[in-house]
């Protein structure tokens, strides 16, 4: 025999290698605890990652008490703070906001100008008219050519707003806010700050297409997958890094059927229709609200003017599906998507030009 | 023509020689995943760590994956990539494993950590390069055994051929 | 034949090779049970190991959720818009439907391989 027999010591060492490598593959411990909140309209879950049993009651108590509270104050239509503002705002008067609304207000109007007038809260009217305001729309029609002529000759944006300190009037009676999702993006970014100062560094909160995530799952990133707007399930994941926004702006989310044409929830404010060419449209940035308005300025836009809208705003990770279901991303973006499709679907990767 | 070699030339040349000859063996048989190899040519690769050392392993080694893809006409398939991936892993392997303090290694010990080295390699190379379906990864788990059965295999084999040249034997 | 470098180095391998086996068998990776949630009930675990169809009784009346090849989806609400039924089946860890007028969702577990959350 050429071998020679270990000695103790060797074998010993090779033990004791051993079972640091065991332990460490099977005995991390990780505690995940996860809860559902009914909030804006839509169901906001909230996972938190190796939190202790205090640090997690307590984030789940203020999401409870912060959620009801922001769905209340800044609904559009129903009685609240916002609901009162919007039976204010036709009459031109002057009067005081609500605190909890200004500062959506005031970034509104920076976020709306950045991306050219295309994302709107102002067109509250118009959502009104074609029924998005209510919560049972399966059976509803679109509204009345005219009628929607006549509220786009009244343009109403959000530079009509005129904000003084807390005082607010309105220039222009057709302005009506609703601020749809910007308000639930807004909403969950705030609801983050509180849960951080809680003590808590590994956290997702999702509200539909508006997420907001921090820290990770332990050793490995938290991932987020990208409902396919082609059909169900999910065309796409994403590894989250740190702290970041994701949202994705659907025709899928809210819509009605009538006469065989699909009548989507986001509504250009050029036109007066829902936007056409798009199925669904991607972001991912630091800000929430910026995500949110870009999710939604960039859905507008469409497929031909997307990309100047994006450098308006300086997004730069993007993912778009088109209607003919062509992926188009940005090269930021084609470095962390993951597809989970079985068979890939027709992408390209879009330079931005100016990034 | 004459080329100078030396005493270590040829007997790379002889064991890559006798490698390549179950190389092509193997290639012959039926395999459950295509590129995926039993490796007995393994034997010869921890033979020439065991009689010689590592440098002429690495040799015998990648030699053998080259002619032998050449001779069966599979160099530079996927095939050729599965199993110069895998070579290179095993070696990588083997040259870790021919460090570490104390030598305690036999041919079974050496063996099996290179045919799961191997199989490892060969693996990742089909999956990340050709094949990224996760019902692939269900196979892995399988594969890896049948790479621990064979590493033991070619290990025994291994052993029972070096008890057989007697300036080792002593 | 076997020195001790030997036999530790092959109790190793069947070791890796059985967490090999632990993590890529897990059975059907993808989604392990679904918990239901009622209104602010506490979340109610169901496998998805057996087909069955379950009726929740929720604010407006009994949602309908069908369990079938380790899929969930609803197949009758009482509600309008029906966006629950049309949300199809759901596999993946982390996926989501809710019928929010009769106030019942479901949600998709899975141990691996799941999403953390779906972006919808």
């Amino acid at each position: 025999m050429i071998t020679t027999q270990a000695t103790p010591a060797v074998s010993r060492l090779w033990l004791a290698g051993l079972i640091t490598i065991l332990g460490l593959v099977g005995c991390s411990r990780e505690t995940l605890d996860e809860k559902q909140f009914l909030a804006f309209g839509t169901v906001v879950e909230i996972t938190l990652y190796n939190a202790d049993a205090e640090q997690a009651r307590l984030a789940f108590k203020t999401a409870d008490a912060d959620l009801s509270y922001m769905s209340r104050a800044w609904h559009p239509w129903k009685a609240g703070t916002l609901g009162r503002m919007n039976g204010l705002l036709p009459t031109g008067g002057s009067f005081s906001a609500g605190p909890s609304v200004v500062p959506l207000i005031s970034k509104s109007q920076t976020l709306s100008s950045a991306s050219n007038g295309l994302f709107n809260p102002a067109i509250g009217n118009l959502i009104k008219l074609w029924g998005f305001d209510q919560d049972d729309i399966a059976d509803s029609s679109p509204p009345d050519r005219a009628a929607i002529e006549a509220l786009l000759e009244q343009h109403p944006t959000m530079d009509d707003i005129i904000l003084e300190g807390i005082q607010l009037r309105s220039t222009n009676p057709a302005v009506l806010l609703d601020f749809g999702a910007f308000a639930k993006g807004y909403g969950i970014g705030l609801l983050m700050e509180r849960i951080k100062a809680l003590g808590i560094e590994n956290a997702i909160i999702n509200a539909g297409g508006d997420l907001r995530v921090i820290g990770s799952r332990g050793k490995r990133p938290w991932r987020v997958g990208i409902r396919d707007p082609r059909g169900t399930g999910v065309i796409a994941s994403i590894e989250t890094q740190g702290d970041e926004s994701i949202f994705t702006s659907g025709n899928y989310e809210r819509y009605f059927d009538h006469n065989g044409t699909r009548y989507h929830h986001i509504i250009d404010p050029r036109t007066g229709y829902p936007a056409e060419g798009m199925l669904s449209v991607t972001v991912i940035h630091p800000d929430a609200a910026t995500a949110d308005a870009a999710a939604t300025a960039l859905f507008i836009a469409g497929p031909g003017q997307w990309q100047e809208i994006a450098g308006r705003m300086g997004i730069e990770q993007i993912m778009l599906v088109d209607e003919e279901q062509h992926v188009y991303m940005t090269p930021k973006m084609a470095k962390r998507i993951h597809f989970e499709t079985r068979t890939l679907p027709a992408t390209s990767v879009v330079d931005l030009g100016n990034s | 023509m004459h080329i100078q070699t030396t005493r270590e030339d040829h007997r790379i040349a002889w064991l890559a020689a006798l490698a390549i000859c179950i190389h092509i063996l193997e290639a012959s048989f039926p395999s459950p995943l295509p590129g995926i190899k039993p490796g007995l040519a393994n034997i010869i690769t921890i033979m020439a760590l065991l009689l010689f050392d590592i440098r002429t392993a690495i040799w015998v080694s990648l030699l053998r994956v080259l002619a032998g893809s050449l001779l069966v006409g599979s160099f530079l398939t996927p095939t050729f990539i599965l199993s110069l991936t895998g070579a290179i892993c095993s070696l990588l392997v083997l040259w870790l494993a021919s460090h570490l303090p104390g030598r305690g290694f036999g041919p079974v010990g050496y063996s099996l950590l290179a045919a799961q080295g191997h199989m490892a390699g060969q693996f990742a190379a089909a999956y990340y390069l050709f094949i990224p379906h996760q019902g692939l990864l269900r196979l892995f788990p399988v594969l890896m055994t049948l790479a621990l059965i064979f590493g033991v295999v070619s290990g025994t084999i291994a052993h029972a051929m070096l008890q057989r040249i007697p300036a080792h034997n002593a | 034949m076997l020195t001790r470098a030997d036999s530790t180095v092959l109790a190793a391998s069947v070791v890796f090779i059985a967490c090999l086996y632990a993590v890529f068998w897990q059975p059907h990776a993808t989604a392990s049970h679904i918990n239901i949630i009622n209104g602010n009930e506490p979340p109610q675990q169901v496998s998805l190991e057996q087909d069955q169809v379950l009726d929740v009784k929720g604010r407006l009346g009994n949602s309908r959720i069908q369990i079938q090849q380790r899929r969930a989806r609803f197949i009758a609400s009482p509600c309008n818009n029906k966006l629950c039924i049309y949300q199809g089946w759901l596999q993946h860890g982390g996926e989501l439907a809710a019928c929010l007028p009769n106030r019942i969702l479901i949600t998709v577990k899975s141990n691996r391989r799941g999403f953390d959350a779906i972006n919808y």
